[in-house]
């Protein structure tokens, strides 16, 4: 029984530290008693996140899904913490429609060349009590403070600039992609945070960066990073690449797909 | 249970895109329509993007097709002459509207376009539909008999490039079908439909065919037209979502034949009134997006 214990323990311990196998019972021993309080001591200062799953795989059952963000601090009680999670960025375009002879058409648009697909934030409490604008502002927290670059037939003055970002900060709140969850961050004893990250059906393929921010009495303690992955998967991966690599095969398999079909159901159901 | 098609990005219950394959199908049967004038806006009224619902819908209009022109195979009611010259017409025309689609596209207008085509179309036949089945009710009830000649004959039969027509009994240029298919590939490429809703008034109207071969062979070109939009907007646009058409086609089979046999029970003026109804209030809602005012001004979309 003890033999078995050593056994997988010294599986682990390879898996971590990547040290060969066989290797003598002593070694490990040592190697054990030099680590443990090496990990102890970087932790002890440390802000630590991690995530319930950071490859996230879009099948074809997929309907949006639910992420566990969580964590260790050493903090204080009162301490604050924010986590920023930012999608890949993508070529958005904000339109504007106008009155034309009696019905609505779309007339200018601005194209943003590195606006953020999901922009969200968690926190302890309301943003505002956490720090001030001037230091959110400093650590690009917040999507008032992206700097959007656009691509537009005109260069936009700065106050139809501010009347475009604002309507894309609008639309993108109202998909649910750009949020604030206030008071979304449980922290327990001080030490141990959580808070559930929902991720839309409607989300785009890429990597997500996630940031977690330590702050006390509104100043800047630390900061850590992460990562969650979306992917297509399985048969949805599949089609996808193939309608966008080998989209003549695919064109040709979808039509010979549709005769087989109809000939089926003709088969199947004989008119009467 | 939820599905994620991939190409449309969108997760929907499956049981209600089945439903709606369903419903539209049960309409095909019971009017004996294509159904893409109804199934590609209800599509977008479900939230799939437009470019999507048009490619998909043709996708599933070539499968419709086929099971529908098997039977009037049989019967020998496809005069395959005629097909050949409006196929040939709707292989041009639909892939000119490919381009214009994508064009459209482009430039950000092809939905306002979509749906100007979708109030225009559908409410022109929506009333000419229902002028004409309240003339047969009214003309049913006074009895009144009289006797309509083969067919008239109007400065459209003195174009060039002539051909024999037999199945048709026609003697007429080639031009004239083809130009007309020609026109109705335009739209069937751009609203996603096979556009049998204007070939057949066309076909019985303009050419003067007889009524029995009129829908067997307009389902024989439409077959071709839908497989080459399918085919072009899969290779320039991406945007077929195979999974969508699959699972649309399956309720629309089942819907069919429960609609077929419906259809034997009420009388044909009766089902073109109700189906005239029903394209009407369609183009309605779409109109009606149109003109009143957007509660936002701005729209946002993420492009890939």
């Amino acid at each position: 029984m003890i033999q078995w214990l050593w056994y997988t323990s010294l599986r682990h311990m390879k898996r971590y530290i990547g040290i060969q196998y066989p290797i003598g019972l002593t070694g490990a021993l040592i190697l054990y008693i030099l680590c443990v309080p090496a990990i102890g001591y970087t932790q002890s200062n440390a802000l630590v996140a991690d995530l319930s799953l950071s490859n996230i795989s879009i099948n074809t059952d997929f309907n949006g899904t639910s992420v566990l963000l969580f964590g260790s601090v050493s903090g204080e009680a009162g301490d604050d913490i924010i986590v920023v999670i930012s999608g890949p960025n993508s070529e958005i375009v904000t339109r504007e429609k106008s009155k034309m002879t009696g019905i609505w058409v779309n007339s200018n648009s601005v194209k943003w060349k590195n606006a953020p697909s999901y922009y969200q934030i968690f926190t302890t409490r309301p943003l505002s009590q956490i720090a001030t604008k001037s230091v959110l502002e400093e650590l690009s927290v917040g999507a008032e403070f992206l700097d959007l670059r656009y691509d537009s037939e005109q260069a936009l003055s700065p106050s139809s600039y501010l009347t475009w970002s604002k309507a894309l900060h609008r639309n993108m709140q109202s998909a649910s992609l750009w949020k604030i969850n206030e008071t979304s961050v449980q922290v327990m004893r001080g030490t141990l945070f959580r808070t559930q990250v929902s991720l839309p059906a409607n989300i785009t393929i890429g990597d997500y960066d996630v940031r977690i921010i330590h702050f006390r009495d509104g100043r800047f303690i630390a900061e850590d990073k992460t990562a969650i992955a979306v992917k297509k998967a399985g048969i949805s991966a599949f089609i996808y690449k193939l309608a966008h690599e080998y989209s003549i095969f695919y064109g040709l398999f979808a039509v010979a797909f549709a005769v087989f079909a109809g000939w089926l159901a003709a088969a199947i159901f004989p008119k009467p | 249970m939820y599905i994620y098609f991939p190409i449309a990005e969108i997760s929907l219950n499956i049981f209600i895109v089945i439903g709606l394959g369903g419903f539209i199908g049960f309409l095909s049967g019971l009017f004996g329509v294509g159904g893409g004038f109804l199934m590609t806006p209800l599509l977008i009224f479900l939230g799939i993007p437009a470019p999507v619902a048009v490619a998909t819908e043709a996708n599933q209009i070539v499968a419709s097709s086929v099971s529908g022109v098997i039977a009037h195979w049989r019967r020998k009611n496809v005069d395959f002459k005629m097909g050949a010259v409006l196929l040939f017409g709707g292989i041009v025309g639909s892939s000119l509207g490919v381009l214009l689609f994508a064009l459209l596209e482009k430039i950000g207008q092809l939905d306002l376009v979509i749906k100007l085509s979708y109030v225009f179309f559908l409410s022109a036949i929506g009333i000419l539909m229902l002028w004409e089945s309240v003339r047969t009710y009214i003309r049913t009830r006074s009895s009144e008999f009289y006797r309509r000649k083969l067919h008239k004959h109007n400065w459209l039969h003195g174009l060039p490039f002539k051909m024999r027509f037999r199945r048709s009994k026609l003697y007429i240029s080639a031009l004239v079908p083809f130009l007309i298919a020609a026109f109705v590939g335009v739209l069937s490429a751009i609203m996603g439909v096979g556009g049998g809703f204007i070939m057949v008034p066309a076909m019985i109207y303009l050419l003067g065919m007889p009524t029995s071969v009129v829908i067997g062979t307009s389902l024989f070109q439409i077959i071709f037209v839908t497989a080459n939009v399918t085919l072009l907007q899969s290779v320039q646009t991406q945007t077929v979502d195979f999974l969508l058409a699959g699972t649309l086609l399956f309720g629309a089979v089942i819907g069919a034949q429960i609609g077929t046999r419906f259809g034997g029970m009420l009388r044909g003026e009766q089902l073109r009134g109700m189906l005239a109804l029903i394209v009407l209030l369609v183009s309605i809602k779409i109109g009606y997006d149109l003109i009143v005012m957007p509660s936002d001004l701005f729209s946002t979309e993420i492009l890939k």
